[in-house]
């Protein structure tokens, strides 16, 4: 007698629940055959069985349909749709990356568990940057593509202006507009604005023959600005002197004179001594001295605060307020001595201090990313 | 949980909570070509970094970590390197044994589907003899399974191309067979392992001094370099340099770590050496190590890891505000460095720049100070509950319970060496150590009020091996040298029932005057902690409230806590007076109950005392005061048994 194959029952509400609970619990798209491989059925579906079970629910909205994998493969099922994981996906390695990155980047980076192709990068980053979840960035050159950020664009071109113009002299507005090219120009003046009003960028006066305002991290020095004062001021005092103008009045007059403009006498008698030197013409050049006593400088050695006070041959206070106005200004890196309870007064001394308990054992020069 | 809480990377092999690539990236990257430096000329170099205390020296490690530790499968068109990590946490003198342990502990780690680094070596190596393009992994265990002879041939012709003496030839057979590699790792480690452990693995263990065992060290560390091959350079990161020296003034630890440099720089041809010291350390170095080893120590660059400047900052807060697990307040998003105000700011800038700990150090408070922000809106800085003292309570308490739980008998050389001088100078200010060459086999010699004590550390579980330092320590003792000599042995390595000639020396020693002393697991756990809390804090890594913690503050608060079990123990090794000599006497009963319970777990009390030789109520006695190595048993105690910890029976178990 010929065997009747009996056909198998069909699937229970349960084993299609579990099919459903299978693609919510998986880290991936899959395919028809591999659901029905992992549900706990009550018994093996074949894989067209499990394919019309989950066209169903695609039907129904509980599933979303995904493309095959490659060109031979099957469709594929998941719970969560392309662009909603897509752009969780692409949002966050935005969000950490050190600076923005352009939809090619992102595509490099991006490590997913399915394909997203060039137009649907460049959308979800769009749709991405007008949530203001990411920012866009204008193009590096002509023919790179945008890039994305977790900042807008002005406070992306803060961190390359600052970084780029950290060891310059006062430059023009024109220059440093050359450090961010790619800012338009509203952004750009919206950017030196902000820079100025956070005392993170100072306007300097012009000086000598040009009549451009100057732009720089620290505040100006001011003797540039008062060498022609000083030259005229020098040539009246000696014919003053030559009239026998006693010492004791020119004194008073120049102290009046500089008062009435707004100089106070009034600081203690070390600091104006020190803050002085600080911006002396002949004032020790801390910097060049540090490559003279260490040529590894350059590379980051660490130069020892005692061996560059013996070098300097100027008084500790002096040194000192030198040295913390060198690091303010971001030109060198103190390191602080952590135990100095443990030193004698003597070896104490040799140390930098800046009158707070602080004291520093050495400094380096500041090194920008592409120095080294 | 707060995002800003844990400022310090204690260990490189762990993931850090957070990483900002671009903070001190120049350092890394130098770190990388000098790796490649040495891949590419097959010379050794090194590089000192400094930086001050919680600058990111540590996390630079575990930069590397992540950057070299192979995860990958071992192919041969993949470059690889190998990484190990040194935290200086010993005696000068035992220098080269604590590096060979941590480098097989460190290429015995697990990486990644239970490879280790170790495994890496012998693919690479296997790879040079077997022409083979991709993966390595899967011929690997085809050969292991298939073709056993065919591997054994092949390990044949690395020792044989390597010019390996017999144990390191047998040693590399184990680890490409997988056989024993519980105690092949004690062996390569240069542990003392008993006779059968060794008849096991085919394997031989010198019985020789401690010049000579540091030497042997020295010896492994250099062979175990050669047999990584030119191919696979070594990243060797020495930490915690500082925790070498005993005080400010001691040369003998700049000594040993740059003798410990030069010798690796110019005896090895595959290794890039990365010293991580505090500035202050680097000072030092450069005016008071010899200009030979300071120039080695430098060859591919000195280079210092600078504090964060303002952006470096602004990023390093976002990242730790981006991996927070819990959610945290809308402005934390917008505000660039939130939660620091203003104030907070200029005061941490005030030089224009700030190390990491301290930032997040900062962070952490505000951010704790939001949390318990006020219901009218205002937040209140409140002011620190917790003062240095609560927090080295706090701290002493885990880290003494850590050390509890994982006390080895095979580290208590190392602890004792180590820590004992420091507490045995707390205990009796103006004490002294010296050194004595006709002495090898006495570990430390202590000068003190009671004159020159000698201590020689026998914890060998080797009987052969510690046969003949009794029978040395015999010799020296003869010397008179000494005013004084102690033993110290370690409870849980008894002397074996058939080593009658180490128990017939050490009656000899007994009868000459060397006192007996064996310490409690506790108290070898508290030295062991103190060690490491002091190392920390020499290296600036013991941190309260972002401030370091100075040694010379840690000594005083565990002066003032020194327990009284320590105190007697070390009273008991300094001093000489009656009750000592009692002590001694019962290590003597100690060692005699030891062996016997190593012949019989479980025994009859007046059985025991009659083998011994002594009275029931001594034998007591001595039980009593020993309760954590012996029990009685019985309605009227009548059984007598050894304790076992719980971690010497999981290392018995698993064996």
């Amino acid at each position: 007698m010929p065997k009747i194959k009996v056909p198998p029952p069909p699937l229970s509400a349960a084993d299609r629940n579990d099919f459903l609970r299978v693609l919510r619990e998986a880290e991936e798209p899959l395919e028809a055959g591999k659901v029905a491989k992992l549900a706990m059925t009550s018994r093996r579906p074949a894989a067209d069985e499990a394919a019309a079970v989950l066209e169903q629910f695609v039907a129904e909205g509980a599933l979303k349909a995904w493309a095959p994998k490659t060109g031979k493969g099957k469709p594929r099922y998941w719970d969560r749709d392309l662009i909603s994981v897509g752009s969780a996906a692409l949002a966050e390695l935005v969000q950490h990356s050190s600076q923005p990155v352009s939809a090619k980047e992102v595509k490099k980076l991006c490590k997913l568990p399915f394909k997203l192709g060039d137009s649907e990068i460049a959308s979800i980053l769009a749709d991405l940057a007008k949530s203001e979840t990411l920012y866009e960035i204008p193009a590096k050159t002509a023919s790179s593509g945008l890039r994305y950020w977790h900042r807008d664009a002005v406070e992306f071109g803060r961190d390359s202006l600052l970084t780029q113009i950290k060891d310059k002299p006062p430059l023009t507005k024109s220059k440093l507009k050359t450090a961010v090219n790619w800012l338009d120009q509203s952004q750009f003046e919206e950017l030196v604005e902000r820079l100025t009003n956070r005392r993170e960028l100072y306007c300097h006066p012009p000086l000598g023959k040009s009549k451009h305002l100057l732009w720089s991290r620290s505040p100006p020095a001011p003797e540039p600005y008062l060498k022609g004062i000083r030259d005229q001021l020098a040539t009246i005092v000696k014919e003053l002197q030559s009239a026998s103008v006693p010492q004791a009045d020119l004194r008073r007059a120049a102290v009046q004179m500089l008062e009435s403009v707004g100089i106070s006498f009034g600081a203690s008698s070390s600091v104006t001594t020190d803050a002085a030197a600080v911006g002396r013409e002949d004032a020790v050049d801390l910097l060049k001295l540090m490559h003279i006593v260490d040529p590894s400088v350059d590379r980051g050695a660490l130069v020892s605060a005692r061996v560059l006070r013996t070098a300097a041959k100027i008084p500790k206070a002096e040194f000192d307020t030198l040295v913390l106005q060198l690091s303010r200004q971001g030109k060198i890196a103190l390191h602080e001595h952590d135990f100095v309870g443990s030193l004698s007064a003597e070896k104490r001394d040799e140390l930098v201090t800046d009158g707070h308990g602080n004291y520093y054992v050495g400094m380096a020069l500041r090194l920008g990313q592409g120095d080294s | 949980m707060n995002p800003f809480r844990e400022a310090i990377v204690a260990n490189p092999w762990d993931a850090p909570r957070s990483d900002v690539p671009t903070i001190h990236q120049h350092v890394f990257e130098q770190c990388l070509r000098g790796l490649e430096h040495v891949r590419t000329t097959q010379r050794s170099m090194a590089l000192l970094i400094h930086g001050a205390a919680g600058s990111g020296k540590t996390h630079l490690f575990s930069r590397l970590r992540s950057q070299l530790a192979p995860t990958m499968p071992t192919a041969t068109d993949r470059m690889e390197s190998l990484l190990v990590w040194v935290r200086l946490q010993t005696s000068p003198r035992m220098i080269w044994r604590m590096v060979r342990r941590t480098l097989v502990n460190d290429w015995f780690r697990p990486l990644t589907e239970s490879r280790c680094q170790f495994d890496r070596i012998l693919f690479h190596r296997l790879a040079q003899l077997r022409v083979a393009e991709g993966d390595l992994e899967p011929w690997y265990e085809y050969m292991l399974e298939e073709h056993p002879d065919g591997l054994k041939t092949l390990i044949d012709r690395i020792a044989s191309d390597l010019d390996l003496d017999r144990n390191t030839h047998v040693a590399l057979e184990h680890l490409a067979f997988c056989r024993h590699r519980r105690d092949l790792q004690a062996w390569l480690c240069g542990d003392s392992l008993p006779e059968a452990a060794l008849a096991r693995l085919d394997l031989e263990q010198p019985d020789e001094g401690d010049v000579e065992r540091e030497d042997q060290a020295r010896r492994a560390v250099l062979m175990l370099c050669r047999l990584a091959g030119n191919h696979l350079p070594i990243a060797i990161g020495f930490d915690q340099v500082e925790a070498l020296e005993t005080g400010p003034e001691d040369r003998a630890a700049l000594f040993a770590f740059g003798q410990l440099v030069s010798t690796l720089h110019d005896s090895t041809s595959n290794v890039l050496i990365i010293s991580a010291v505090q500035s202050s350390f680097a000072d030092r170095l450069t005016s008071e190590a010899r200009a030979a080893d300071r120039d080695r120590m430098t060859s591919f660059g000195n280079i210092n890891l600078p504090p964060l400047e303002r952006l470096e900052a602004r990023e390093l807060i976002r990242q730790r505000v981006l991996a927070s697990d819990e959610p945290l307040p809308p402005v934390a998003q917008t505000e660039e460095f939130w939660p620091l105000s203003e104030s907070d700011l200029a005061q941490l800038f005030s030089t224009g720049s700030v190390t990491p700990r301290k930032l997040l150090t900062r962070c952490a408070e505000r951010f704790d100070a939001l949390l318990q922000q006020s219901a009218s809106g205002v937040v209140t800085e409140t002011p620190p509950t917790k003062t240095a003292s609560d927090f080295l309570d706090e701290t002493w308490a885990t880290i003494v319970e850590e050390k509890l739980k994982s006390n080895q008998p095979q580290q208590t050389e190392e602890i004792l060496r180590h820590a004992l001088p420091m507490v045995a100078q707390l205990v009796e200010p103006g004490l002294t150590l010296a050194t004595d060459d006709q002495l090898p086999d006495v570990s430390l010699i202590l000068e003190g009020r009671s004159g020159r004590t000698g201590v020689s550390v026998c914890t060998q579980t080797n009987m052969t091996s510690l046969t003949a330092r009794f029978r040395r320590l015999k010799s020296q003792a003869g010397l008179n040298r000494l005013d004084r000599l102690v033993i110290i042995r370690d409870s849980r390595a008894p002397v074996s029932p058939t080593a009658k000639k180490a128990e017939e020396y050490l009656a000899d020693l007994r009868k000459r005057g060397v006192a007996l002393v064996h310490p409690a697991p506790e108290v070898l756990a508290t030295l062991d902690a103190l060690r490491a809390l002091l190392s920390d804090a020499r290296s600036g890594d013991l941190a309260f409230q972002g401030d370091t913690v100075a040694p010379k503050t840690l000594e005083e608060w565990f002066a003032k806590h020194l327990s009284n079990n320590l105190k007697e123990f070390v009273l008991e090794i300094i001093e000489v007076d009656g009750n000592s000599q009692e002590s001694s006497d019962d290590s003597v009963l100690i060692e005699a109950i030891n062996t016997l319970l190593a012949k019989e777990p479980v025994m009859n009390l007046k059985e025991a005392a009659a083998q011994l030789g002594a009275s029931c109520e001594q034998l007591e006695v001595v039980i009593r005061r020993n309760a954590h190595l012996f029990g009685l048993l019985g309605n009227s105690g009548s059984l007598l048994f050894r304790i076992v910890q719980t971690a010497d029976r999981e290392n018995s178990e698993s064996l």
